[in-house]
Order: C-alpha cells, then sequence, then structure tokens
C-alpha cells in the first residue's frame, strides 16, 4: 500500500491555448492572468511586442506569443487572456487563446521536446509533457524574453 | 541570525551616523568645552560600534569602541579636546565610513586600523599630560552659551522606496476611480451620492499631497557632508573659509536629492579652489582673511533653488575669452559682441579651465560642463552670476519632484503622447506654404530661425487614416540647448501634471520615448524624448 502512494515531486502550471496545442507555464513564474484590455501601441518595438497596458498603476509591455513564436495571428476574442508573468527583475503580459486550468505535472512525465513542435522551435521549451492522454508544452520563459536574442533578431531582419 | 536581512538598514543607519559624527566634530572643534556634542558624538560611537558588533564587522567594532573610550575620557574631562585629536578621531570616522563602503559593496569591511588608533593615542597624551602644549589647544571661539544645540528627537520610520513607488501606483489606480465614480454620479444626481463622492474627493485630494510629501527629504541629506569637505579643502589649500549653510530644511524628492551631491561637489571645490584667494592676498585687497563660502536652497516657483556663492576674486573674463579662442570655441571677431554674461556662460562648454597650475582639486577641465549636464538630465538648469574682485554666485535651478512633470498632451491620428514642458519653448500653427523643403529636410523660419521639422508620424510609425492634406501644420517647438526643432503632430490637446513612470526593464531604451503616463481615463500615453530628436 505504502510503495503506491509514494511522494511525485510535480510542478504546478498555468495551461493555456495557442491555436491547436495546449501550453504551460510555471505557477511560480505567474503573477496573475487578467482579461484583454486595450494596449497603448509602443513605435519602434518588434512587431511581436504590442505595447504597453495599465496594469493598476504599473506600465507593463504584452507581447503577443503567437507572433513571438512566427505562429499565425489571430483576432483577440472575449476568451483572449494575458498572462503576466514576472522574470528576474522583468514583467511582461502575454497575450494567449486563453488561459483555462492549473495543473500539477509529475516531473518524471516530462521529456526533452522534440526539435519543432507546434511550430515553436525546440530552444524555447523546457519540454514536452503527457498527462492523462493530454500533451502539454512547457515554455522556457528564460528563452521566451531573452532581451538579447531579441536584439539579434532585429539585426538579421534590420 | 541571518544577517543579510538587516545590512540594509545598518549601512543607512551608519552612513547617518558618521554624517553626524562629521558634523558635530566639527562643531567640537569651534565649541571644545560644549558637553552635549560630546555626548552626542558618543551615542553616535556607541550605536554604530553596538550594530557593527551584531552584524560581526571585528575591525569596525574595534575601532569604533577605541573612538568611543576616547569620547568617554573627553566626556568625564579626564583629556581635553586638542588639534591632534580632532584630526585623529576625523581619520577614525573616515576609516569607518571606508569600512562601510566596502560593506556596502558587498566586501567584509577588514582594513588595517592600527595607524589610526596610534594616532588616537598621541592625540589623547598630548590632551592628558603635557600641560605645556596650550599652543595646541583649542580655545572656544565662541562661549558655548551662546550656541544653541539641541538634541533633536525624530518620530521617524524607515520605509523601502519600492514600498512607496506601489503605493503611489494604487493611488493614482484611486485618483482614475474617482473620476469615474464622479461621472458616474452626476449622470445618477442623487444627492446623497453626490455628497459621499465629493467626501471622498477631498479626502483622496489631501491624500495625494501626504504621499507627494512622504518622498520628500530635508537637502540637509548632502548638505550635511559638505561643512567636513569644506574644511579639508581649505586647509589643504591653506586658505581660511567658512561655510554658510542656509535652508537645509527645504525639501525635495529623494530621487533628486540622490543625484545633486556630485554636481554641488563641484561647485564648491571650484569656489574653494578658483573663487576664494588665498588669505595674504585677501587682506591686500582689502577683505577679510576668512573667505565666506555660503550655499543656500530656498523654494522658487514650482521648484527649488540651490545658490552657491564666494566672496572671491569673481571670474578672469579676458582669461576665459583667451582659453575659448584658443580651444576655437570663439572667433577672435567675436570677443567684441560679446556681453559679460555670455562670456560668463563661456565656463559651461567642455574643456574650459582657467586654473593656472592643475591641482589635485580642479582644472582638468572637466567640471561645469559636466555640472551643467547633470543638473538638467534631472530637468534643471544652471545660470553663473559674477562681479570682478567681489565674486561668483552659481544658481542651480531643480524640480521638486521627477515623478511628476508638467506635460503637454498632443494627439497623432489615434494616439495619444506627451512631451516634456521644459523642452517647449511654444506651441504654434504653421500655414503649409511657410514650409521649405531643402535637401529632403523640411524646414520653417520660426522668428528669423531656420529649425528643423520632425514628422512624429514617421518617426512613430503610426499610419494615416485618410490623406486629407491640410492648409496648417500643428507644430510644437521643442529645444535642447541652443539647437531648436519642430515636432509636427496633429492637434494639441491641453497641458497637465503627469506621473512620469518607467516602461519597465523589458522595453528599455525605446528610440525617442522616454517613458509612460497613466491619464484620465486609464489608458497609457507615451513621454516624448525630445533629447534625442534634436540633432
Amino acid at each position: 500500500m505504502f510503495e503506491e502512494k509514494e511522494f511525485v515531486e510535480t510542478v504546478k502550471v498555468v495551461v493555456f491555448r495557442l491555436i491547436n496545442e495546449e501550453y504551460g507555464v510555471e505557477v511560480s513564474q505567474v503573477k496573475s492572468i487578467e482579461r484583454f484590455q486595450p494596449i497603448t501601441r509602443v513605435p519602434n518595438t518588434p512587431t511581436f511586442v504590442k505595447g504597453v497596458i495599465n496594469l493598476r498603476g504599473v506600465i507593463t509591455p504584452i507581447i503577443d506569443l503567437r507572433s513571438r513564436f512566427n505562429l499565425e495571428e489571430g483576432p483577440y476574442t472575449e476568451l483572449t487572456r494575458l498572462i503576466i508573468v514576472i522574470l528576474d527583475d522583468i514583467e511582461v503580459g502575454m497575450i494567449v487563446d486563453t488561459a483555462h486550468d492549473i495543473l500539477d505535472i509529475p516531473v518524471d512525465e516530462i521529456e526533452s521536446p522534440p526539435e519543432v513542435v507546434g511550430g515553436i522551435k525546440a530552444d524555447y521549451l523546457r519540454g514536452v509533457a503527457k498527462v492523462k492522454e493530454n500533451l502539454y508544452i512547457l515554455l522556457n520563459l528564460n528563452k521566451v524574453l531573452n532581451m538579447d536574442e531579441m536584439r539579434q533578431l532585429e539585426k538579421i531582419e534590420g | 541570525m541571518n544577517t543579510n536581512l538587516y545590512l540594509d538598514i545598518f549601512i543607512e543607519e551608519a552612513k547617518e551616523h558618521i554624517n553626524s559624527m562629521n558634523e558635530k566634530m566639527l562643531l567640537l572643534e569651534k565649541n571644545p568645552d560644549h558637553e552635549e556634542i560630546v555626548q552626542e558624538l558618543f551615542r553616535s560611537a556607541h550605536t554604530i560600534k553596538g550594530m557593527a558588533a551584531t552584524m560581526g564587522f571585528e575591525e569596525m567594532t574595534t575601532l569604533t569602541h577605541e573612538l568611543e573610550g576616547v569620547l568617554d575620557n573627553v566626556r568625564n574631562q579626564f583629556i581635553r579636546v586638542n588639534g591632534k585629536l580632532i584630526d585623529s578621531m576625523l581619520h577614525c570616522i573616515d576609516l569607518i565610513e571606508h569600512m562601510l563602503i566596502s560593506i556596502a559593496a558587498g566586501g567584509d569591511g577588514k582594513m588595517d586600523i592600527t595607524r589610526a588608533l596610534i594616532d588616537l593615542q598621541q592625540g589623547q597624551n598630548i590632551g592628558k599630560t603635557d600641560k605645556d602644549t596650550k599652543d595646541d589647544w583649542l580655545e572656544s571661539s565662541e562661549s558655548s552659551g551662546s550656541l544653541s544645540f539641541k538634541h533633536l528627537t525624530t518620530r521617524t520610520i524607515r520605509v523601502d522606496l519600492d514600498r512607496m513607488d506601489m503605493l503611489m501606483n494604487l493611488f493614482t489606480e484611486l485618483i482614475i476611480d474617482r473620476g469615474r465614480l464622479e461621472e458616474l454620479t452626476k449622470e445618477l444626481d442623487d444627492s446623497s451620492l453626490t455628497d459621499t463622492v465629493e467626501h471622498i474627493s477631498r479626502i483622496t485630494g489631501d491624500m495625494q499631497n501626504i504621499i507627494l510629501n512622504m518622498r520628500m527629504i530635508p537637502v540637509e541629506h548632502v548638505f550635511s557632508r559638505f561643512p567636513r569637505m569644506v574644511r579639508d579643502l581649505a586647509r589643504e589649500l591653506k586658505k581660511r573659509i567658512r561655510l554658510e549653510i542656509h535652508g537645509s530644511e527645504t525639501e525635495m524628492d529623494r530621487t533628486v536629492i540622490d543625484e545633486i551631491g556630485d554636481p554641488l561637489i563641484h561647485l564648491l571645490r571650484n569656489a574653494i579652489d578658483h573663487g576664494i584667494e588665498p588669505p595674504e592676498h585677501r587682506e591686500k585687497e582689502g577683505k577679510p582673511s576668512e573667505g565666506l563660502l555660503q550655499l543656500k536652497a530656498y523654494h522658487s516657483g514650482n521648484g527649488v533653488l540651490i545658490e552657491v556663492k564666494d566672496d572671491g576674486n569673481g571670474i578672469d573674463r579676458e582669461k576665459i575669452v583667451n582659453k575659448a579662442v584658443e580651444k576655437g570655441l570663439i572667433l577672435p571677431s567675436e570677443i567684441k559682441s560679446l556681453t559679460p554674461r555670455q562670456i560668463d556662460d563661456l565656463m559651461f562648454f567642455p574643456g574650459l579651465s582657467t586654473a593656472e597650475t592643475v591641482s589635485d582639486v580642479s582644472g582638468r577641465g572637466v567640471g561645469l560642463d559636466v555640472v551643467k549636464t547633470r543638473v538638467e538630465s534631472l530637468g534643471g538648469s544652471c545660470t553663473v552670476e559674477s562681479v570682478p574682485g567681489k565674486g561668483t554666485t552659481f544658481y542651480i535651478q531643480l524640480p521638486l519632484t521627477l515623478s511628476i512633470i508638467s506635460a503637454m498632451l498632443v494627439k497623432i491620428e489615434s494616439e495619444t503622447y506627451a512631451i516634456p514642458l521644459n523642452s517647449i519653448l511654444e506651441a504654434t500653427v504653421v500655414p503649409i506654404g511657410d514650409v521649405i523643403s531643402l535637401h529632403q529636410q523640411n524646414i520653417i523660419n520660426f522668428r528669423g530661425r531656420v529649425i528643423p521639422l520632425v514628422m512624429l508620424k514617421d518617426i512613430f510609425q503610426i499610419s494615416t487614416s485618410d490623406d486629407k492634406s491640410k492648409d496648417k501644420l500643428s507644430v510644437v517647438i521643442v529645444r535642447k540647448g541652443d539647437k531648436l526643432a519642430g515636432l509636427v503632430v496633429d492637434s494639441f490637446i491641453d497641458q497637465r501634471e503627469i506621473v512620469l513612470k518607467s516602461l519597465g526593464n523589458y522595453l528599455n531604451n525605446v528610440f525617442a520615448i522616454s517613458g509612460a503616463t497613466i491619464l484620465g481615463n486609464g489608458q497609457v500615453a507615451l513621454v516624448v524624448d525630445c533629447n534625442t530628436l534634436i540633432l
């Protein structure tokens, strides 16, 4: 009996959707989840930076996660959510199609990602987890929000 | 015990005690018999000792322990205060400060303290045994009774600046909601509701004043370290100088206070080195041998004015002109047409230092231009006035706070931008026919000056809705130093006080944007950085 109830290490993630895939970011990195609200455009920034919003008195930059991963951009709907994440000293809101769940994912179930999942390069991913037949793609925020990489990207494009 | 948690508090408090000890030590030098000053010094040394011991900084503990011992002896009149003793005690305080700087930078605060301890001992010996060395004893310059010296007990608490910012952010949100509430009340027209909302409006208004004032601290925080610096420098340069400080209770925003220390040190050093003459020279001129250096702070308009005034030799205009010609800043033919004022202003150009000998203090040609840039970056301005033979006064005008600025709101298509008022010279409307195109650059003739036009629509890549050609352009004339530019917008909205906020660490260095602000309707408007748009 005891062996069966063995302690399993898990990570709590916020589950959200982009096009047809389910993704996850660790709850510890999420500050809040907000409804979509009008965004003030900031000129001379990369296209995936949609601008800034007023989040209870704090100016918060907003990026479109679809655009960040070069996926097809879609219209914003009633279900669209802003996931506000905190990484070190930066605070950013990510536009996602919808955020609907919080899930415990056993660490054992996380596998290193294949080269490309859902059109996103493995560099941006922490891994892929299968829970009850569902596939969750876990993001590596360090890479997703990395400014140096952003600048390099600009250089190549520019 | 997790001492890291308390490290910041320790550093802050120790800094304050060091400042206070420096100050009191100079007072003691002038009033060697004043008991209360010694008492105060003793208390500070004791506090630092206790804190340093708790935090585990051994050298600092030993040093302050010895210092405390000496002060105890002075207090109990076992020894008398003398010049040597004051010097050695000041040296100890310096060492403690250096340790503190090392600790603040993440070091362990370990330093060689043997020399300081020996000095301290020697200073004590003079005061104790050798009754004949009366020369070195300090004579009380004023009778100690006339000195009003009180121990002020202040009831304060320390609050993290981040928490203050958080409070400020939440409060601005509250103000926005208040606006909405007021609008709704007007629609509903219910008298008891109207009363309540009016009451809320009044209370939040009072709260706003209090919250803004909480960030203000007296300029004393920077001024308090100057007496020590002036004393040391005057000794080094063999000059006699009396420093008078007025208005140190004037309050300014903490962020401004933190930034003005260096520019003021520059000006004071300048005055001591270049302004005030050596005592012999002064006597020949019929002036008192002791030079007078005045530092004043007072409210002026919507800001604070700081004056640094000396009664020295004034600005040597001929030397400045010669130097400016030599450096190619002006042409020899221009000299005749220069007013004294314009000559004085030349001092703020880079590379102009008129000291004949390059001393340790000033005269490397870096200085006044740095002062000017620093003050301007704080949204202030810097001017000088000088009378030959009588002295020089520098005026620094500073804003009360950096977080609230006056700005003009403008509209470009559907987007709203804020332009800081201190950059704006004028807002004007120009007929399209007056715009001249020159080398693909649109220019206009503005009061006899040719100034370039900057199309904000292009800079900010704002998509044009319909291309109806207008016959007039709305232009905001902005300046950076002597240079002007005209920013073309669609329309002017109005002028108001805005709370300047940063875009955060994710979006740093966005071209031509210096921050953002939240408008009355809760929307964000970007603040234009005019300096990057003027070339």
